[in-house]
Protein backbone atom coordinates (compact mmCIF):
# COMPACT_ATOMS: atom_id res chain seq x y z
CA UNK A 1 0.00 0.00 0.00
CA UNK A 2 1.11 3.42 -0.35
CA UNK A 3 0.64 6.01 2.31
CA UNK A 4 1.27 9.80 3.08
CA UNK A 5 2.78 10.52 6.35
CA UNK A 6 1.87 14.10 7.29
CA UNK A 7 4.19 15.51 10.12
CA UNK A 8 5.98 18.49 11.65
CA UNK A 9 7.16 18.27 15.12
CA UNK A 10 10.13 16.60 15.68
CA UNK A 11 8.53 14.04 17.65
CA UNK A 12 6.20 12.95 15.45
CA UNK A 13 8.92 13.09 12.47
CA UNK A 14 10.40 10.58 14.35
CA UNK A 15 8.19 7.97 13.79
CA UNK A 16 8.37 8.00 9.91
CA UNK A 17 11.09 5.77 10.04
CA UNK A 18 9.36 3.00 11.65
CA UNK A 19 6.18 3.19 9.28
CA UNK A 20 7.68 3.32 6.31
CA UNK A 21 8.83 0.06 7.03
CA UNK A 22 5.72 -1.70 7.88
CA UNK A 23 5.83 -4.69 5.52
CA UNK A 24 2.54 -3.86 3.94
CA UNK A 25 3.95 -0.41 2.90
CA UNK A 26 5.25 -0.56 -0.54
CA UNK A 27 5.64 3.26 -0.86
CA UNK A 28 5.80 6.09 1.49
CA UNK A 29 6.06 10.11 1.26
CA UNK A 30 6.62 12.33 4.27
CA UNK A 31 4.89 15.80 4.17
CA UNK A 32 5.60 18.00 5.98
CA UNK A 33 3.45 21.38 5.25
CA UNK A 34 0.61 21.47 3.49
CA UNK A 35 2.01 22.61 0.37
CA UNK A 36 3.93 19.27 -0.18
CA UNK A 37 0.57 17.46 0.20
CA UNK A 38 -0.81 19.85 -2.09
CA UNK A 39 1.83 18.68 -4.62
CA UNK A 40 1.04 15.09 -4.43
CA UNK A 41 -1.79 13.11 -6.39
CA UNK A 42 -3.79 12.17 -3.46
CA UNK A 43 -5.71 9.38 -5.40
CA UNK A 44 -2.63 7.70 -5.96
CA UNK A 45 -2.55 7.28 -2.38
CA UNK A 46 -4.02 4.57 -0.07
CA UNK A 47 -3.53 6.37 3.01
CA UNK A 48 -2.89 9.90 4.59
CA UNK A 49 -1.35 9.14 7.96
CA UNK A 50 -1.37 12.57 10.00
CA UNK A 51 1.41 12.61 13.08
CA UNK A 52 1.08 15.49 15.70
CA UNK A 53 -1.01 17.28 13.09
CA UNK A 54 -2.99 19.70 14.58
CA UNK A 55 -4.28 21.76 11.96
CA UNK A 56 -7.07 21.06 9.69
CA UNK A 57 -7.17 18.67 6.55
CA UNK A 58 -7.74 20.32 3.21
CA UNK A 59 -11.33 19.58 2.46
CA UNK A 60 -10.63 18.39 -1.37
CA UNK A 61 -7.67 15.89 0.81
CA UNK A 62 -10.00 14.94 3.32
CA UNK A 63 -12.59 13.65 1.17
CA UNK A 64 -10.22 11.63 -1.42
CA UNK A 65 -8.39 9.52 0.62
CA UNK A 66 -8.92 7.83 4.34
CA UNK A 67 -7.20 9.34 6.80
CA UNK A 68 -6.44 8.62 10.77
CA UNK A 69 -4.00 10.39 13.10
CA UNK A 70 -3.30 10.00 16.52
CA UNK A 71 -4.95 11.63 19.38
CA UNK A 72 -3.77 11.67 23.23
CA UNK A 73 -6.69 11.74 25.10
CA UNK A 74 -9.37 9.64 26.45
CA UNK A 75 -12.10 12.18 27.57
CA UNK A 76 -14.33 13.98 24.52
CA UNK A 77 -13.88 17.36 26.38
CA UNK A 78 -10.08 17.03 25.80
CA UNK A 79 -11.05 17.24 21.64
CA UNK A 80 -11.13 20.73 20.69
CA UNK A 81 -7.40 21.52 20.83
CA UNK A 82 -4.41 21.61 23.33
CA UNK A 83 -5.31 18.15 24.11
CA UNK A 84 -1.69 17.69 26.34
CA UNK A 85 -1.70 20.79 28.19
CA UNK A 86 -5.10 20.69 29.72
CA UNK A 87 -5.08 17.29 30.76
CA UNK A 88 -1.72 18.10 32.66
CA UNK A 89 -3.10 21.34 34.36
CA UNK A 90 -6.97 19.59 35.12
CA UNK A 91 -4.71 17.08 37.30
CA UNK A 92 -4.74 13.88 34.91
CA UNK A 93 -1.86 11.39 35.46
CA UNK A 94 -2.54 9.17 32.89
CA UNK A 95 -4.90 8.96 29.59
CA UNK A 96 -5.01 7.45 26.24
CA UNK A 97 -3.00 7.74 22.62
CA UNK A 98 -5.36 6.40 20.43
CA UNK A 99 -6.04 6.45 16.66
CA UNK A 100 -8.78 8.40 15.22
CA UNK A 101 -10.00 8.87 12.34
CA UNK A 102 -9.62 12.45 10.66
CA UNK A 103 -12.49 13.69 8.57
CA UNK A 104 -13.31 17.19 7.46
CA UNK A 105 -16.80 18.06 9.04
CA UNK A 106 -16.89 22.19 9.15
CA UNK A 107 -19.96 22.02 11.13
CA UNK A 108 -17.87 19.91 13.88
CA UNK A 109 -16.32 22.02 16.67
CA UNK A 110 -14.27 19.84 17.59
CA UNK A 111 -10.58 20.32 16.51
CA UNK A 112 -8.97 18.32 14.31
CA UNK A 113 -10.96 15.42 15.18
CA UNK A 114 -14.13 16.37 13.94
CA UNK A 115 -15.74 13.04 15.06
CA UNK A 116 -15.22 10.91 18.38
CA UNK A 117 -14.37 7.95 16.34
CA UNK A 118 -11.21 5.82 17.18
CA UNK A 119 -9.54 2.20 16.45
CA UNK A 120 -6.40 1.52 18.10
CA UNK A 121 -5.51 2.87 21.95
CA UNK A 122 -2.59 2.25 24.27
CA UNK A 123 -1.95 4.25 28.11
CA UNK A 124 0.06 7.56 27.79
CA UNK A 125 1.49 8.42 31.32
CA UNK A 126 1.36 12.52 31.50
CA UNK A 127 4.15 12.61 34.36
CA UNK A 128 7.19 14.54 33.73
CA UNK A 129 8.32 17.26 31.77
CA UNK A 130 7.37 17.52 28.03
CA UNK A 131 10.28 15.95 26.40
CA UNK A 132 9.26 12.61 28.57
CA UNK A 133 6.04 13.31 27.67
CA UNK A 134 6.78 13.55 23.64
CA UNK A 135 9.44 11.04 23.72
CA UNK A 136 6.95 8.35 24.96
CA UNK A 137 4.39 9.82 22.11
CA UNK A 138 6.85 8.70 19.83
CA UNK A 139 6.90 5.36 20.73
CA UNK A 140 3.18 4.84 21.37
CA UNK A 141 2.44 6.58 17.81
CA UNK A 142 4.90 3.72 16.45
CA UNK A 143 2.93 1.27 18.55
CA UNK A 144 -0.30 2.51 17.48
CA UNK A 145 0.57 3.57 13.70
CA UNK A 146 1.80 -0.58 13.27
CA UNK A 147 -1.03 -1.98 14.84
CA UNK A 148 -3.51 -0.13 12.68
CA UNK A 149 -1.28 -0.77 9.30
CA UNK A 150 -1.62 -4.69 10.80
CA UNK A 151 -5.36 -4.83 10.42
CA UNK A 152 -5.94 -2.58 7.55
CA UNK A 153 -8.17 -2.81 6.25
CA UNK A 154 -10.08 -4.90 8.78
CA UNK A 155 -10.48 -1.62 10.82
CA UNK A 156 -13.33 -1.51 13.73
CA UNK A 157 -14.05 2.01 14.63
CA UNK A 158 -15.64 2.19 17.98
CA UNK A 159 -16.91 5.87 19.56
CA UNK A 160 -16.36 7.28 22.74
CA UNK A 161 -18.79 8.64 24.60
CA UNK A 162 -19.83 12.38 23.81
CA UNK A 163 -19.50 14.70 26.86
CA UNK A 164 -21.29 18.17 27.51
CA UNK A 165 -18.07 19.63 28.96
CA UNK A 166 -15.72 21.28 26.48
CA UNK A 167 -12.42 22.25 27.41
CA UNK A 168 -11.21 25.06 25.10
CA UNK A 169 -8.23 25.01 22.47
CA UNK A 170 -5.58 26.92 24.89
CA UNK A 171 -4.03 30.48 23.63
CA UNK A 172 -0.49 31.66 23.96
CA UNK A 173 -2.10 34.45 26.21
CA UNK A 174 -3.17 32.11 28.80
CA UNK A 175 0.44 31.02 29.44
CA UNK A 176 0.42 34.40 31.83
CA UNK A 177 -0.05 33.57 35.28
CA UNK A 178 -0.31 36.48 38.31
CA UNK A 179 1.18 37.09 41.24
CA UNK A 180 -2.40 36.45 42.89
CA UNK A 181 -2.82 32.98 41.15
CA UNK A 182 1.12 32.23 42.23
CA UNK A 183 -0.29 33.38 46.00
CA UNK A 184 -4.03 31.03 44.97
CA UNK A 185 -2.34 27.64 43.65
CA UNK A 186 -0.74 24.95 45.21
CA UNK A 187 3.05 23.97 44.28
CA UNK A 188 1.68 20.87 42.61
CA UNK A 189 -0.79 22.72 40.41
CA UNK A 190 1.87 25.23 39.83
CA UNK A 191 4.35 22.41 38.69
CA UNK A 192 1.40 21.24 36.59
CA UNK A 193 1.31 24.44 35.05
CA UNK A 194 4.31 25.15 34.24
CA UNK A 195 5.83 21.34 33.11
CA UNK A 196 3.02 21.22 30.28
CA UNK A 197 4.12 24.65 28.64
CA UNK A 198 8.12 23.58 28.77
CA UNK A 199 9.43 23.54 25.06
CA UNK A 200 8.22 23.57 22.21
CA UNK A 201 4.77 25.54 23.76
CA UNK A 202 4.82 29.28 24.29
CA UNK A 203 6.40 28.69 28.49
CA UNK A 204 4.45 29.40 31.44
CA UNK A 205 5.30 33.06 32.66
CA UNK A 206 4.92 36.15 34.97
CA UNK A 207 4.10 39.67 34.02
CA UNK A 208 4.78 43.03 35.70
CA UNK A 209 4.58 46.37 33.87
CA UNK A 210 9.03 45.97 33.46
CA UNK A 211 9.25 42.56 31.90
CA UNK A 212 7.82 38.92 31.14
CA UNK A 213 9.69 36.26 33.22
CA UNK A 214 9.40 32.84 31.63
CA UNK A 215 9.30 29.96 33.86
CA UNK A 216 11.24 26.78 31.62
CA UNK A 217 11.79 24.21 33.83
CA UNK A 218 10.61 22.92 37.14
CA UNK A 219 10.47 19.81 39.55
CA UNK A 220 8.18 18.94 42.22
CA UNK A 221 9.22 17.37 45.43
CA UNK A 222 5.90 16.14 46.75
CA UNK A 223 6.66 16.46 51.12
CA UNK B 1 58.65 28.43 40.28
CA UNK B 2 57.02 26.14 42.09
CA UNK B 3 53.78 26.47 42.36
CA UNK B 4 50.95 24.42 43.70
CA UNK B 5 47.21 24.66 42.35
CA UNK B 6 44.06 23.66 44.46
CA UNK B 7 40.69 23.50 42.86
CA UNK B 8 38.25 21.28 42.64
CA UNK B 9 34.91 22.59 41.37
CA UNK B 10 34.81 21.55 37.19
CA UNK B 11 35.01 25.25 35.87
CA UNK B 12 37.78 25.63 38.59
CA UNK B 13 39.78 23.11 37.74
CA UNK B 14 38.96 23.56 33.48
CA UNK B 15 40.75 27.03 34.48
CA UNK B 16 43.63 25.63 36.00
CA UNK B 17 44.46 23.37 33.30
CA UNK B 18 44.23 26.36 30.80
CA UNK B 19 46.68 28.13 33.28
CA UNK B 20 48.66 25.01 32.56
CA UNK B 21 48.95 25.40 29.06
CA UNK B 22 49.75 29.02 29.00
CA UNK B 23 52.66 28.75 31.53
CA UNK B 24 54.57 25.71 30.69
CA UNK B 25 57.92 27.04 32.35
CA UNK B 26 56.95 26.58 36.28
CA UNK B 27 56.60 23.37 38.13
CA UNK B 28 53.62 22.93 39.05
CA UNK B 29 51.34 20.03 40.95
CA UNK B 30 47.21 20.17 40.76
CA UNK B 31 45.67 19.30 44.32
CA UNK B 32 41.62 18.29 43.47
CA UNK B 33 40.30 17.66 47.15
CA UNK B 34 40.87 18.64 50.25
CA UNK B 35 41.82 15.19 51.63
CA UNK B 36 44.88 15.50 49.07
CA UNK B 37 45.82 19.05 50.40
CA UNK B 38 45.78 17.93 53.91
CA UNK B 39 48.15 14.78 52.96
CA UNK B 40 50.37 16.98 51.69
CA UNK B 41 53.67 16.47 54.24
CA UNK B 42 55.56 19.14 55.49
CA UNK B 43 58.44 18.67 52.80
CA UNK B 44 56.07 18.99 50.28
CA UNK B 45 54.27 22.12 51.19
CA UNK B 46 58.10 23.60 51.93
CA UNK B 47 59.03 22.24 47.97
CA UNK B 48 56.35 25.14 46.78
CA UNK B 49 57.05 28.74 46.22
CA UNK B 50 53.74 29.90 45.51
CA UNK B 51 49.87 28.08 46.14
CA UNK B 52 47.04 29.13 44.35
CA UNK B 53 43.94 28.52 45.32
CA UNK B 54 40.68 28.97 43.01
CA UNK B 55 36.62 27.81 43.95
CA UNK B 56 38.39 26.75 46.99
CA UNK B 57 36.49 26.13 50.04
CA UNK B 58 38.67 25.46 52.88
CA UNK B 59 39.99 27.60 55.45
CA UNK B 60 44.08 27.40 55.08
CA UNK B 61 46.26 26.35 57.98
CA UNK B 62 47.97 29.70 59.02
CA UNK B 63 51.29 27.72 59.56
CA UNK B 64 51.34 27.34 55.62
CA UNK B 65 49.86 30.59 54.63
CA UNK B 66 52.55 31.96 57.02
CA UNK B 67 55.35 30.02 55.42
CA UNK B 68 54.33 30.17 51.72
CA UNK B 69 52.56 32.47 49.44
CA UNK B 70 49.41 31.30 49.29
CA UNK B 71 46.80 33.51 47.07
CA UNK B 72 43.28 32.92 46.26
CA UNK B 73 40.30 34.10 43.97
CA UNK B 74 37.17 35.70 45.07
CA UNK B 75 34.57 35.98 42.99
CA UNK B 76 33.58 39.69 43.56
CA UNK B 77 35.33 43.67 43.91
CA UNK B 78 37.54 43.32 47.05
CA UNK B 79 37.04 44.59 49.61
CA UNK B 80 32.79 44.66 49.06
CA UNK B 81 30.95 40.99 49.21
CA UNK B 82 34.08 39.20 50.91
CA UNK B 83 32.47 36.09 53.06
CA UNK B 84 30.72 33.46 51.29
CA UNK B 85 28.34 33.10 48.38
CA UNK B 86 29.15 36.31 47.14
CA UNK B 87 28.10 35.73 43.07
CA UNK B 88 24.80 34.85 44.51
CA UNK B 89 24.87 38.06 47.13
CA UNK B 90 25.86 39.88 44.47
CA UNK B 91 23.35 38.94 41.75
CA UNK B 92 20.22 38.91 44.17
CA UNK B 93 21.42 43.03 45.15
CA UNK B 94 21.06 43.93 41.34
CA UNK B 95 24.78 43.92 40.49
CA UNK B 96 25.56 42.92 37.31
CA UNK B 97 29.46 44.34 36.19
CA UNK B 98 31.67 43.23 38.86
CA UNK B 99 35.40 42.10 39.43
CA UNK B 100 37.19 39.40 40.34
CA UNK B 101 40.11 39.87 42.59
CA UNK B 102 43.09 37.96 43.76
CA UNK B 103 44.65 38.49 47.10
CA UNK B 104 46.99 36.83 49.58
CA UNK B 105 45.33 34.26 51.63
CA UNK B 106 45.77 35.17 55.47
CA UNK B 107 44.31 34.93 59.15
CA UNK B 108 41.15 36.62 58.37
CA UNK B 109 38.89 35.42 55.47
CA UNK B 110 38.76 37.53 52.61
CA UNK B 111 40.78 40.42 54.32
CA UNK B 112 44.55 39.65 52.55
CA UNK B 113 46.85 42.26 50.40
CA UNK B 114 45.33 42.51 46.83
CA UNK B 115 48.04 41.71 44.19
CA UNK B 116 45.04 42.17 40.93
CA UNK B 117 41.98 42.28 39.38
CA UNK B 118 39.87 41.07 36.28
CA UNK B 119 36.22 42.34 35.27
CA UNK B 120 33.41 40.17 35.19
CA UNK B 121 29.94 40.11 33.73
CA UNK B 122 26.95 38.27 35.87
CA UNK B 123 24.39 38.33 33.60
CA UNK B 124 23.35 35.02 31.90
CA UNK B 125 20.51 32.80 32.51
CA UNK B 126 22.02 30.32 34.65
CA UNK B 127 24.90 29.37 36.76
CA UNK B 128 26.54 27.66 33.45
CA UNK B 129 26.89 30.58 31.77
CA UNK B 130 28.45 32.70 34.69
CA UNK B 131 30.89 29.92 35.91
CA UNK B 132 32.43 29.80 32.57
CA UNK B 133 32.46 33.51 32.39
CA UNK B 134 34.36 33.21 35.99
CA UNK B 135 36.46 30.64 34.63
CA UNK B 136 37.50 32.88 31.32
CA UNK B 137 38.33 35.63 33.88
CA UNK B 138 40.22 33.35 36.37
CA UNK B 139 42.52 32.28 33.60
CA UNK B 140 43.43 35.83 32.60
CA UNK B 141 43.67 37.07 36.37
CA UNK B 142 46.12 34.22 36.94
CA UNK B 143 47.55 34.42 33.68
CA UNK B 144 48.40 38.15 34.09
CA UNK B 145 49.45 37.62 37.78
CA UNK B 146 52.01 35.20 36.98
CA UNK B 147 53.53 36.81 34.17
CA UNK B 148 54.23 40.14 36.59
CA UNK B 149 55.23 38.25 40.15
CA UNK B 150 57.55 39.36 41.74
CA UNK B 151 57.66 42.81 40.07
CA UNK B 152 54.45 43.36 41.85
CA UNK B 153 53.28 44.67 45.03
CA UNK B 154 49.83 44.21 46.46
CA UNK B 155 47.30 46.78 47.79
CA UNK B 156 46.47 46.47 51.57
CA UNK B 157 42.38 46.34 51.67
CA UNK B 158 40.59 48.76 53.55
CA UNK B 159 38.20 46.74 55.57
CA UNK B 160 36.40 49.89 57.08
CA UNK B 161 35.06 49.93 53.43
CA UNK B 162 33.18 47.58 51.72
CA UNK B 163 30.61 44.42 52.78
CA UNK B 164 30.69 40.87 54.23
CA UNK B 165 27.98 38.73 53.52
CA UNK B 166 27.29 34.53 55.01
CA UNK B 167 27.62 31.56 53.59
CA UNK B 168 24.26 30.87 51.95
CA UNK B 169 22.55 27.92 53.24
CA UNK B 170 19.65 25.58 51.05
CA UNK B 171 16.92 26.80 52.92
CA UNK B 172 17.87 30.23 52.11
CA UNK B 173 16.76 28.98 48.22
CA UNK B 174 13.15 29.77 49.16
CA UNK B 175 11.01 32.10 47.55
CA UNK B 176 7.85 33.30 50.22
CA UNK B 177 4.61 34.45 48.74
CA UNK B 178 5.23 37.48 49.73
CA UNK B 179 8.48 37.83 48.04
CA UNK B 180 6.00 37.71 44.34
CA UNK B 181 4.22 40.21 46.34
CA UNK B 182 6.95 42.57 47.42
CA UNK B 183 9.87 42.30 44.81
CA UNK B 184 9.66 43.16 40.63
CA UNK B 185 9.94 39.56 38.61
CA UNK B 186 13.40 40.83 37.42
CA UNK B 187 14.65 40.38 41.08
CA UNK B 188 12.85 37.21 41.49
CA UNK B 189 14.46 36.26 37.87
CA UNK B 190 18.10 37.70 39.49
CA UNK B 191 17.31 35.27 42.51
CA UNK B 192 16.05 32.31 40.72
CA UNK B 193 18.91 32.42 38.20
CA UNK B 194 21.98 32.85 40.91
CA UNK B 195 20.50 29.24 42.35
CA UNK B 196 20.65 27.45 39.57
CA UNK B 197 22.54 24.26 39.39
CA UNK B 198 24.92 23.27 40.39
CA UNK B 199 23.85 25.34 43.35
CA UNK B 200 20.02 24.65 45.37
CA UNK B 201 17.55 25.44 43.02
CA UNK B 202 14.93 28.35 44.21
CA UNK B 203 11.76 26.88 45.23
CA UNK B 204 8.65 27.61 46.99
CA UNK B 205 6.96 25.88 49.20
CA UNK B 206 3.03 25.45 49.98
CA UNK B 207 0.93 24.91 53.40
CA UNK B 208 1.33 20.91 52.48
CA UNK B 209 5.14 21.14 52.31
CA UNK B 210 5.22 19.83 48.87
CA UNK B 211 7.96 21.86 46.85
CA UNK B 212 8.26 23.34 43.38
CA UNK B 213 11.77 24.26 42.11
CA UNK B 214 12.57 26.49 39.10
CA UNK B 215 15.36 24.68 37.32
CA UNK B 216 15.55 27.51 34.22
CA UNK B 217 13.77 30.80 33.54
CA UNK B 218 14.60 33.35 31.19
CA UNK B 219 13.51 37.10 31.33
CA UNK B 220 12.43 39.79 28.41
CA UNK B 221 12.21 43.18 29.18
CA UNK B 222 9.03 45.35 28.31
CA UNK B 223 9.34 46.58 24.85
CA UNK B 224 7.58 49.82 25.45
Amino acid sequence: MRIIFLAYRPWAIDVFNTIEKHPKVSESTLCTTVADLNKLVISKYNLLITCGWSDELPIKVAQNIEAIGVHCAELDRYSYGSPLQLQIIDGLKRTKHRIFSFTHDPKSSRAHTHNRLFSHEVDLDLSGGMEEVLTQMTATSKVLFNWFLDDFPSIEWNQWPEEDVVRSKRNPSDSVLTKRDIENMTTEQLYNFFRSLEDPYPNGCLEDEFGTLYINKVYFKKK
Amino acid sequence: MRILFCAYRDWALNAVDRILEKNLNYKTRVVDTNESFKRLTQQEIKGFDLMVFIGWSWIIPSEITREILCVGMHPSDLPLYRGGSPIQHQIINGVIDTKITLMTLSDKLDAGEIWMKEGICLNGKDMTEILKRLEDSTVKLIHNFLSSYPNIDPQVQDLSEGSYYTRRNPYDSQLNLDDFKNKSLIEIYDFIRCLTTPYPNAFIEDNLGNRLYFESVRYEQSKS
